[in-house]
C-alpha cells in the first residue's frame, strides 16, 4: 500500500470516529425530551402526592375525631333522673 | 350524721358535704380542702404566678396533667356546642370589666374598653404542651370549678356518700339521695340526686356596670361581648360537674325559646320572671 493510500484510510477512520461520537452525545442529550415537559411531569407528580397526603390527613382527622367521640360516650357519666322533692335542700346551687 | 365543712376557694365559696362510712371524714375533708388549692394555683387567671397565667404569657407551657385535661374538656365542649362554650373567653372579660378577682372589679365605673373582643382563636395539645395562637389567652374560671368540684368528689367518696359544692358547681359520689335547692323565679325547687352533677349559670350575680350599661361574666364567644340572652339564669342536671357547667353556659347563650327544647334536664329561669322544666324535669 503506498504513503497516499495509508493516509486516506487513516482520514476516513478519523471522520468515521468523529461521526460517531457526535452520533453517540446527542443520541446520549436525548433532545426529544423537552425540559419543560420533564418539569411538568416532576410538578404533576408533587401535586398528586400533595393531594393524596391531604386525603390521607382528613382521613386520620376524621379517625381521630371518631376515636375522642368514642372516648368521650365511654367516660362521660349518663345524667343522673333528678326528682322534684318537698325536702328542705342541704345545699342549694345558684350562680356564684 | 352528714359532717359539713365551708371554705372560700377559687372566688367563691364552696361546701363539702359528707356522710361518714369508712375511713377518716376529717383527712378527707383535709385532702378536698387541699384539691381546691391546689388547682387554684393552676387555674387562675388572677395569680400571676399560676400556670395559667404563664401559659397565657408565654403562648406556649409545657403543662401540668391537670391543666392538660381542663383544656381538653375546654376544647372538646367547644367542638361540641359549636362555639357557643368557649375558653378563649379571657381578653373579652378583661374588656368587658372583668380584669381582677370579682371582689376587687369595680361595680359602677365609666365605659373605657373595647366592647367586643374576638373569641375562638387556635388552642393546640400535644404531648402535654398548650399552645395558644397569638392573641389568645384562657379563662378557664367555670369549667375549673366543676373540674375541681368533681376532683374533691373524688377524694371525699371514701369517707362516705358525698357533696361538692363549688358555687354552683355540684358534685355528688355515693348511694345517697341529696336534696339540692334551685332557685326559680319565684321561690326554690328541691331536686333528689344520688349521682352525677349540678350546675347553674347566669347574670343574676357577677355583673356591673360600664357607662350605666349592665355587664356580667357569661361572654358570648361570637360576639366577644356579655351574652345578651333573654335568660336570666340556667340550671343543669348532668353526668358530671364538668358537663353540667358546659351545658348550663350553652342553654344560657341559646335563649329561652331554644333552650326550652332541650332534652337536658334543666331549669330556666327567664328574663321576665318564668319558670320552664325541661328534659326530666318536665
Amino acid at each position: 500500500m503506498t504513503d497516499a493510500g495509508k493516509l486516506t484510510r487513516l482520514y476516513v477512520f478519523a471522520v468515521s470516529l468523529l461521526v460517531f461520537l457526535v452520533t453517540w452525545a446527542v443520541v446520549a442529550a436525548r433532545p426529544w425530551v423537552t425540559t419543560a415537559h420533564s418539569t411538568g411531569a416532576g410538578v404533576a407528580a408533587l401535586a398528586a402526592r400533595e393531594q393524596r397526603i391531604q386525603v390521607q390527613s382528613l382521613v386520620l382527622r376524621q379517625l381521630q375525631r371518631a376515636q375522642r367521640s368514642q372516648r368521650r360516650l365511654a367516660s362521660a357519666a349518663p345524667a343522673p333522673a333528678p326528682r322534684i322533692v318537698t325536702l328542705p335542700p342541704l345545699t342549694i346551687t345558684r350562680t356564684s | 350524721m352528714t359532717e359539713r365543712h365551708a371554705f372560700r376557694a377559687m372566688g367563691t365559696d364552696v361546701e363539702l358535704l359528707v356522710e361518714p362510712v369508712d375511713g377518716d371524714p376529717e383527712r378527707a375533708l383535709a385532702a378536698a380542702v387541699d384539691e381546691f388549692e391546689r388547682l387554684e394555683q393552676i387555674m387562675s387567671r388572677f395569680r400571676p404566678d399560676s400556670e395559667l397565667s404563664q401559659l397565657n404569657r408565654d403562648r406556649a407551657l409545657e403543662a401540668s396533667p391537670d391543666l392538660v385535661r381542663v383544656v381538653e374538656l375546654a376544647l372538646d365542649a367547644r367542638e361540641r356546642s359549636a362555639g357557643r362554650f368557649d375558653p378563649t373567653v379571657h381578653d373579652a372579660l378583661v374588656a368587658a370589666g372583668y380584669d381582677r378577682t370579682f371582689e376587687a372589679v369595680e361595680r359602677d365605673a365609666p365605659d373605657a374598653a373595647a366592647r367586643t373582643t374576638p373569641c375562638g382563636g387556635g388552642v393546640t395539645v400535644r404531648d402535654g404542651v398548650v399552645t395558644l395562637a397569638d392573641g389568645v389567652r384562657l379563662d378557664l374560671g367555670g369549667i375549673g370549678k366543676g373540674y375541681a368540684a368533681e376532683r374533691a368528689a373524688e377524694l371525699l367518696a371514701p369517707a362516705g356518700p358525698c357533696l361538692v359544692n363549688a358555687g354552683g358547681d355540684v358534685a355528688l359520689r355515693g348511694d345517697v339521695e341529696w336534696p339540692v335547692g334551685v332557685e326559680t323565679a319565684d321561690g326554690m325547687l328541691t331536686l333528689a340526686l344520688d349521682r352525677g352533677g349540678l350546675a347553674t349559670s347566669g347574670r343574676d350575680r357577677r355583673r356591673w356596670t360600664r357607662g350605666g350599661e349592665e355587664r356580667h361574666h357569661l361572654i358570648d364567644p361570637r360576639t366577644g361581648a356579655p351574652a345578651a340572652s333573654d335568660l336570666l339564669r340556667v340550671t343543669v342536671v348532668a353526668g358530671d360537674a364538668v358537663e353540667a357547667e358546659v351545658l348550663a353556659k350553652v342553654l344560657f347563650l341559646a335563649g329561652a325559646d331554644e333552650a326550652a327544647h332541650t332534652d337536658t334536664a334543666a331549669v330556666l329561669v327567664t328574663a321576665d320572671g318564668q319558670t320552664v322544666l325541661t328534659g326530666a324535669l318536665r
